[in-house]
């Protein structure tokens, strides 16, 4: 196996094994665990940042340069954010999250071509591709745990946020390893023969699954009575935090983009498919820091303004995806190539 | 908090709805609210089939331009309402201040800006480029290509190709340096002994490289079999060095396959006065040449023949309030978000338990 892909594999497997080890000292509550898992994110993250550098150094040029490239570096800016925050903050549930989504973005690249390929002229040389690749992803990595942290919050709302929230956060668990399944059986036969799903049937299984799972999470935090109390506000500032962390980088991100276009094509601004939905999640971040100051007049108490903010996290997360990803395959534009 | 005044409130209505709608205009719902509309509007445009209708009927229309000239006379009726350049402020204003001078930077552009495009054939010159409904627009200068040239990426590989002469065929052989191939059914052999990729004469008889650059590269051959067992050096960049004419085997280092990837394509321009250069310049993809205000870009070719270069000429007078726009809301964000919280501590205590003040 090359040195690369051997990096690429021990983080993939060091994220696997962190989601679990964290999700046994959840159970366990021993400090122990938490430790090892914390151990492992870290040593997955050094394997991740390894892998880039030699890939760097491969290519001679940063490696941000299209969808496997850019995935790895997201799933790496998460897992650094996730590290900073479970240093910091002791949240339960955060840990395992934000490395399970790591771990699902880079398992993700595995769809795209490994291929170091020559670069099309306008990504060459460019200090503002550089910058603006990595302004958008640390951005989107602090939207994600964002995201993580409110899922967390909300389940522990009982009544209908739970049941929605327990939806969504098992649609995600669900749905993101099916959806990597089924794009691994389009690329090899192996897997193709071992699945054999339509993709309806996919779609539909997955969506029930996740149901079921969600029903019996649902059941699971009523037994216990998990409630928002003592971990509340902590979790909503943490919601906050991380957006406020986020929010900078997609900010210089959109600017160094513009600027990028400016250079190239003589014009900052296009309308692109791709531009538009940058700056749609823009807003609904900026919706998110505003909201605090209007809360009352769009009918949100203060006292419901922290769910009503984790919902828009949780919302605001969809749309980062959506134009990472769904603007790629759904709409035509100017980033085709990533 | 309001102040209420009831005397006069009777007497000066005019007053009174002018104040109710400098707080409107001022409110942050109302910016809430537009920042939903304006989403939503977003949303709905990219998901038109057609993305020259979306920019026709949507981004470029009134009413959209509308929503967004409220949308800032919101922020500025915010800005101006809540101006404070104190530090747990100062982020929120400067960021504000920086989306408006952005926009207005827009404004100019979207006014005053002029752009187009030329299909300039090599050696040729325009006066005119054309906007994107083919209208044209003068130029205050002549363009002219003196020459235009694509970069491809090597996907060619080195190979050593083999003549037989007497049988009239070839055979290609990869440059694998000890490997013994056999050339077709013939007695021959060939044997690639050494490869140096940029060759140098060290003293007689010894040779090696200058670099490891595949600046000069050559390969050492030995050709056995039949009545033949020589070695000689064949050369990438010289095909005919040290070529014996009445050889059965004639050796050919070269590149084969595909010409490769496009790597990038450049125009040598020349900008032209009454008959005067003015400018000069060979411009590459993200390496545009600028005069006078505008700015020539290198946007696209001729992909069949490579006979004309597509020019994207723009003059864009908004840039530099839109450059210093983006400027003060790095700035504003960069402050507000991350050295606020610690030049300003406390910032989310509750209002009765802030520090009185001294």
């Amino acid at each position: 196996m090359p040195a690369t892909r051997l990096f690429f594999t021990i983080a993939e497997v060091a994220y696997l094994f962190t989601a679990l080890t964290f999700a046994v000292s959840y159970a366990s509550r021993k400090r122990g665990f938490h430790f090892a898992a914390m151990a492992l994110l870290i040593l997955g993250a050094l394997f991740q940042t390894l892998f880039i550098a030699w890939r760097w150094a491969q290519a001679e040029r940063p490696p941000l340069s299209n969808t496997f490239e850019t995935l790895v570096f997201f799933s790496l800016a998460i897992a650094v954010t996730c590290i900073v925050l479970e240093l910091r903050y002791s949240v339960k549930g955060l840990g395992a999250g934000a490395s399970l989504l790591a771990l699902l973005v880079v398992a993700y690249a595995n769809l795209f071509d490994w291929q170091i390929e020559p670069l099309m002229p306008a990504l060459q040389n460019n200090l503002w591709l550089t910058l603006h690749v990595i302004f958008c992803f640390v951005g989107y990595a602090g939207f994600g745990v964002s995201y993580i942290v409110a899922l967390i919050f909300l389940l522990k709302h009982p009544g209908g946020l739970r049941s929605v929230a327990a939806f969504i956060a098992s649609l995600s668990a669900v749905g993101i390893p099916a959806g990597l399944v089924y794009g691994l059986s389009r690329k090899s036969d192996a897997i193709a023969k071992l699945t054999g799903w339509p993709l309806a049937g996919a779609i539909g299984g997955t969506v029930v699954v996740a149901g079921l799972i969600a029903v019996g999470l649902v059941a699971l935090l009523n037994a216990r009575k998990v409630s928002p109390e003592g971990s509340g506000p902590l979790l909503s500032n943490l919601i906050s935090k991380t957006i406020a962390f986020g929010f900078p980088f997609l900010t210089l991100g959109i600017i160094t983009g513009s600027v990028w276009a400016n250079v190239a094509w003589g014009r900052y601004w296009g309308w692109d498919a791709k531009e538009t939905w940058s700056l749609i999640t823009w807003v609904v971040y900026a919706f998110f820091l505003h909201v605090r100051f209007a809360g009352g007049w769009l009918g949100i108490k203060p006292k419901s303004l922290p769910e009503f903010q984790a919902i828009l996290s949780v919302i605001g997360f969809l749309f980062v995806l959506f134009t990472y990803f769904g603007v790629n395959y759904l709409l035509s534009g100017l980033h085709t190539y990533a | 908090m309001e102040e209420k005044k009831s005397e006069g409130r009777q007497a000066r209505p005019q007053k009174t709805a002018a104040r109710r709608l400098v707080k409107t205009l001022s409110s942050v719902k109302l910016a809430v609210s537009l920042l939903v509309l304006i989403a939503v509007v977003m949303i709905v445009a990219t998901l038109l089939k057609n993305q020259a209708h979306a920019r026709r009927y949507i981004y470029h229309s009134w009413w959209f331009v509308s929503l967004l000239g409220l949308f800032c006379l919101n922020l500025i009726f915010c800005t101006v309402g809540r101006w404070s350049l104190r530090l747990r402020r100062l982020g929120t204003t400067v960021t504000h201040v920086g989306v408006l001078v952005m926009v207005a930077g827009a404004v100019i552009s979207s006014i005053w800006a002029q752009r187009g495009f030329i299909p300039l054939p090599i050696g040729q010159s325009s006066k005119l480029c054309y906007d994107d409904k083919q209208r044209p627009i003068q130029l205050p200068f002549e363009v002219h290509l003196d020459d235009f040239k694509v970069e491809r990426h090597a996907s060619q590989k080195e190979a050593l190709v083999v003549h037989l002469v007497k049988e009239k065929t070839a055979r290609v052989f990869p440059i694998r340096v000890g490997e013994e191939f056999e050339v077709g059914s013939g007695p021959y052999k060939i044997t690639i002994l050494r490869y140096e990729p940029d060759f140098v004469v060290l003293s007689k008889g010894d040779y090696g490289s200058r670099s490891k650059s595949p600046n000069n590269p050559a390969i050492l051959v030995r050709v056995s079999g039949g009545s033949q067992d020589r070695t000689e050096w064949v050369f990438l960049k010289f095909p005919g060095m040290h070529r014996d004419p009445n050889a059965d085997i004639v050796l050919d280092y070269r590149q084969i396959g595909a010409p490769g990837r496009v790597k990038d394509f450049k125009s040598s321009l020349r900008l032209l006065q009454d008959g005067q250069v003015v400018a000069s310049k060979t411009i590459e993809v993200n390496k545009p040449l600028k005069y006078a205000g505008w700015a020539i870009y290198q946007s696209s070719y001729d992909s069949i023949h490579e006979s004309w270069s597509g020019l994207e000429i723009a003059k864009d007078p908004g840039i530099p309030l839109v450059y210093l726009g983006f400027l003060l809301i790095t700035i504003g964000v960069l402050y507000g978000f991350y050295l606020r919280p610690l030049v300003v501590k406390k910032s989310t205590a509750p209002a009765g338990a802030r520090a009185p003040k001294t």
